[in-house]
């Protein structure tokens, strides 16, 4: 404190909104007719997956779409890619297992993304999943 | 469906709810206040700290229903009309203890608790102590811990009686 110029205590200009509440995070988005996206996750550790019953996601009330780990698969929806791909000291390609966005015959830890259901608010989306 | 009638920085507010509808629900979703964050979902990290009647409450906890006929302030609501901010954020401010800004709103209405009660002065471990209920992911807490002591003499309107470093 106390310095010009370099070395200078210098105020940032994103505080002030910030600190009123004003900042726009993407939780924060609210545009009219905006759907909530609601993950049914797994509760098992390690399990494989039987068939899928979704009908009943799909009458409970506000639902729009409800998508499985076979649904993306059917759509060409590729799994998460590994950010940092490097090389084995052979100069080989790591090995890179494959990461789906839904879980695709088998689910590997409680949590792991099972379905996805779509509804008009969050509340709805919740109760069908 | 309920009805929850509530003031919330000063305006009064009466709003149809559902009985599981959290206080944190109704202020971002139905009176649109989005100052107030969920970080966590589980009432760990803090960041929906709003003052029911004078107290702070983690939003996330608490059912909209159970705050009918409260008054609540929220982060939005400590700011005076004329834009001049309150001393703790004004203090915040100053010693740079926010970076990203999503736990601010909430480490700002825990501490101006915090200060509240404790008239007769913190000590650096007192404050720390006292932000166990919120979690902050990119400043550190040291700055906090800062902030809280500079307001706090502001606030209270003396100098602090014991030390914070």
């Amino acid at each position: 404190m106390g310095h010009d110029g370099i070395g200078a205590s210098v105020r940032r200009k994103e505080d002030l909104r910030f600190l009123n509440g004003r900042g726009h995070y993407t939780d924060d988005v609210n545009r009219p007719g905006q759907l909530y996206a609601y993950i049914r996750r797994s509760d098992r550790p390690h399990a494989r997956l039987g068939a899928i019953d979704t009908s009943a996601a799909k009458a409970s009330p506000g639902v729009v779409a409800v998508f499985t780990g076979a649904d993306m698969q059917a759509d060409g929806v590729g799994g998460l890619p590994c950010g940092w791909q490097i090389h084995n000291k052979d100069g080989s390609p790591m090995a890179e297992p494959p990461h789906p966005v839904l879980a695709v015959g088998k689910v590997r830890h409680v949590g792991d993304p099972v379905a996805v259901v779509i509804a008009h608010t969050r509340q709805q989306a919740k109760d069908a999943a | 469906m309920p009805q929850v009638s509530l003031t919330v920085n000063g305006t009064q507010h009466t709003v149809e709810v559902e009985n599981r509808t959290l206080l944190v629900e109704l202020l971002r979703e139905k009176i649109g206040l989005t100052g107030t964050h969920v970080g966590c979902d589980t009432s760990q990290c803090g960041a929906c700290v709003v003052h029911v009647d004078g107290t702070s409450v983690k939003s996330c906890t608490m059912l909209a229903v159970q705050a009918d006929g409260a008054k609540v302030t929220t982060i939005e609501g400590l700011a005076a009309a004329d834009g001049t901010l309150h001393p703790m954020q004004e203090m915040f401010r100053e010693h740079h203890a926010l970076q990203c800004g999503f736990c601010t709103p909430g480490m700002v209405m825990s501490a101006i608790d915090l200060v509240q009660s404790h008239p007769e002065g913190l000590t650096e471990h007192q404050i720390r102590e006292g932000l166990e209920g919120n979690l902050c992911r990119c400043t550190g807490y040291h700055n906090i811990v800062k902030a809280i002591a500079a307001a706090w003499p502001l606030m209270q309107g003396k100098t602090m009686p014991v030390a914070a470093e």
